[in-house]
């Protein structure tokens, strides 16, 4: 990774320089506009007040006074704004990087964009009937040859909650006024991908966390989590510890879950150490959803302000390393490999 | 009295879902062994295309021809999973011939029709290790659960027997064309 990062740096120095200059001119237009707009305010201020009220006030030191006040003020809002361009200009950081490792010209980011509700219905892991869907962060890109869709992807309900508050009348005595409010329950919040699997299969099969039931009340988990099938133990005891695995058809299960393929999602533990839910699908449809893994933190890991900071490559870094490993699932689950040819 | 009547249902109860088990096992072992001969035949319906393939770069004496069509019709007599590990042994030799040949011949190796046979043959081995995978999970579900005392008893006396597994010799793993 460090050697294609370092590639990277090189090859978008050009980029970088170009980001810091225009960053350094809105750093001066948004500071010279916040200065002016503060004098012109406080002028305009100063003047209406002696004309409106005609107290005998010192106009010149009143002028500096509230000139101060409202450039604190407005350097503040320059602030802000500094901070949003940073934000923006990382989401083309992003798509650079995005389009630098698919090698595709034609990648998409929308930040505002989420996975089709439809396509998640369809890979029939989380039950929507149930449960809210929300998502934003879309990146879609063909990784060679494999469409490969990332989004941040949030899955949760609201539940009544029911707060008991004691009071007195008028009388002095003590009731108690139940206050219903409602509370969000987030059942999954993380990263969906969905990539195009090199075997063909006619069944659902699905990689459910294996502490899963541990976490919900029993007899609530199918409410939200719509796994089906028979529970189908594998050789690999690794795999065996963190995934249940549940299919209607026991032998495509092990046609797609083999003992290679096994060790292959165990090794994304290595880049992605968090829950995952892995689905399966009818055809050669497959997502992974890996739970506290969000894109929005990468977006807002923008670049530091000053061009010579120390953690400007760093950052860089961070957000070139996230990336990749998103796309590193390609290679990890040889994904590529449809000629079965070793 | 009562007691006894008691126990005597309960051992009855108790006997009647210890067969069931074990007659669901079996079913189930049984199942997966015909699964597994399914894609077996697959495999060995793909013979014709591979002689039909290799046949311009090598022309096989007529009784070589004949021991190789008789690997499928001897896959169709297969009554044990011991069988179909001789039928497959053959098979395999038959693979190692072809392999040689495509050593020997690269144009045939890059070929279009060698290509194709080569993803169809590897889809199928494919299948059949995760149905020779399955079948071997419920044989060692099957003989682990009648080999428990008591039950190990019961299962002499209702006739239920320990199956083999159905084996890979290493060198098959490494027979891909």
């Amino acid at each position: 990774m460090q050697e294609k990062f370092e590639e990277f740096y090189n090859y978008y120095q050009k980029d970088i320089n170009m980001y810091y200059n225009e960053l350094k001119a809105n750093m001066k237009k948004y500071i010279i506009q916040s200065i002016l707009i503060s004098l012109l305010l406080s002028c305009v201020f100063v003047i209406s007040t002696y004309t409106l009220i005609s107290y005998n006030l010192n106009i010149f030191k009143l002028d500096i006074l509230l000139c101060i006040a409202f450039t604190v003020v407005m350097l503040g809002t320059a602030f802000v704004r500094l901070k949003n361009d940073r934000i923006k200009k990382n989401e083309k950081i992003i798509l650079d990087i995005i389009k630098y490792i698919s090698k595709d010209s034609s990648a998409v980011y929308y930040k505002d964009k989420m996975i089709n509700q439809k396509h998640i219905e369809e890979m029939e892991l989380f039950n929507l009937h149930n449960l809210k869907y929300g998502g934003e962060n879309y990146i879609s890109a063909k990784y060679n040859n494999n469409n490969m869709n990332f989004a941040d992807m949030d899955i949760y309900y609201y539940k009544d909650k029911i707060d008991e508050k004691t009071l007195y009348d008028k009388n002095g005595r003590e009731y108690i006024q139940k206050i219903t409010r409602k509370v969000k329950k987030t059942v999954f919040s993380g990263c969906y991908i969905s990539a195009t699997l090199n075997k063909k299969i006619s069944d659902h099969i699905y990689l459910i966390p294996n502490n899963l039931e541990d976490l919900f009340i029993n007899g609530k988990l199918n409410d939200y989590i719509t796994y089906s099938g028979n529970l189908i133990e594998l050789e690999n005891l690794d795999f065996s510890k963190k995934y249940k695995v549940y299919s209607e058809n026991e032998i495509q299960a092990r046609y797609i879950l083999t003992l290679n393929l096994m060790e292959k999602i165990n090794n994304i533990d290595k880049i992605f150490d968090n829950k995952k839910y892995i689905v399966f699908k009818e055809g050669r449809r497959f997502a992974i959803c890996i739970e506290n893994f969000k894109i929005e933190d990468i977006r807002k890991a923008t670049l530091p302000f000053s061009y010579n900071s120390k953690n400007k490559k760093e950052n860089l870094k961070y957000i070139f390393e996230n990336i990749f490993n998103l796309f590193e699932i390609y290679n990890i689950l040889d994904l590529g490999n449809d000629v079965y040819i070793k | 009295m009562k007691y006894i009547i008691a126990i005597i249902i309960i051992s009855i109860v108790l006997i009647i879902l210890i067969y069931n088990t074990m007659l669901s096992k079996r079913n189930k072992l049984k199942n997966s062994y015909s699964s597994l001969d399914v894609v077996l035949k697959r495999r060995y319906d793909l013979i014709p295309n591979i002689v039909e393939t290799v046949k311009a770069y090598s022309k096989y004496e007529k009784s070589t021809l004949e021991n190789i069509i008789n690997i499928r019709k001897s896959a169709d007599e297969c009554k044990s999973s011991k069988d179909l590990e001789n039928v497959s042994n053959n098979y395999n030799s038959f693979i190692s011939d072809v392999i040689a040949i495509s050593e020997k011949y690269p144009e045939l190796k890059a070929g279009e029709n060698y290509l194709n046979l080569q993803k169809v043959l590897f889809d199928v081995e494919e299948q059949i290790s995760a149905a020779r995978r399955t079948y071997n999970a419920h044989v060692q579900n099957y003989n682990t659960y009648i080999s428990f005392f008591p039950l190990n008893i019961f299962a002499s006396i209702f006739g239920f027997k320990k199956y083999d597994f159905f084996e890979i010799n290493e060198n098959e793993k490494e027979m891909k064309l």
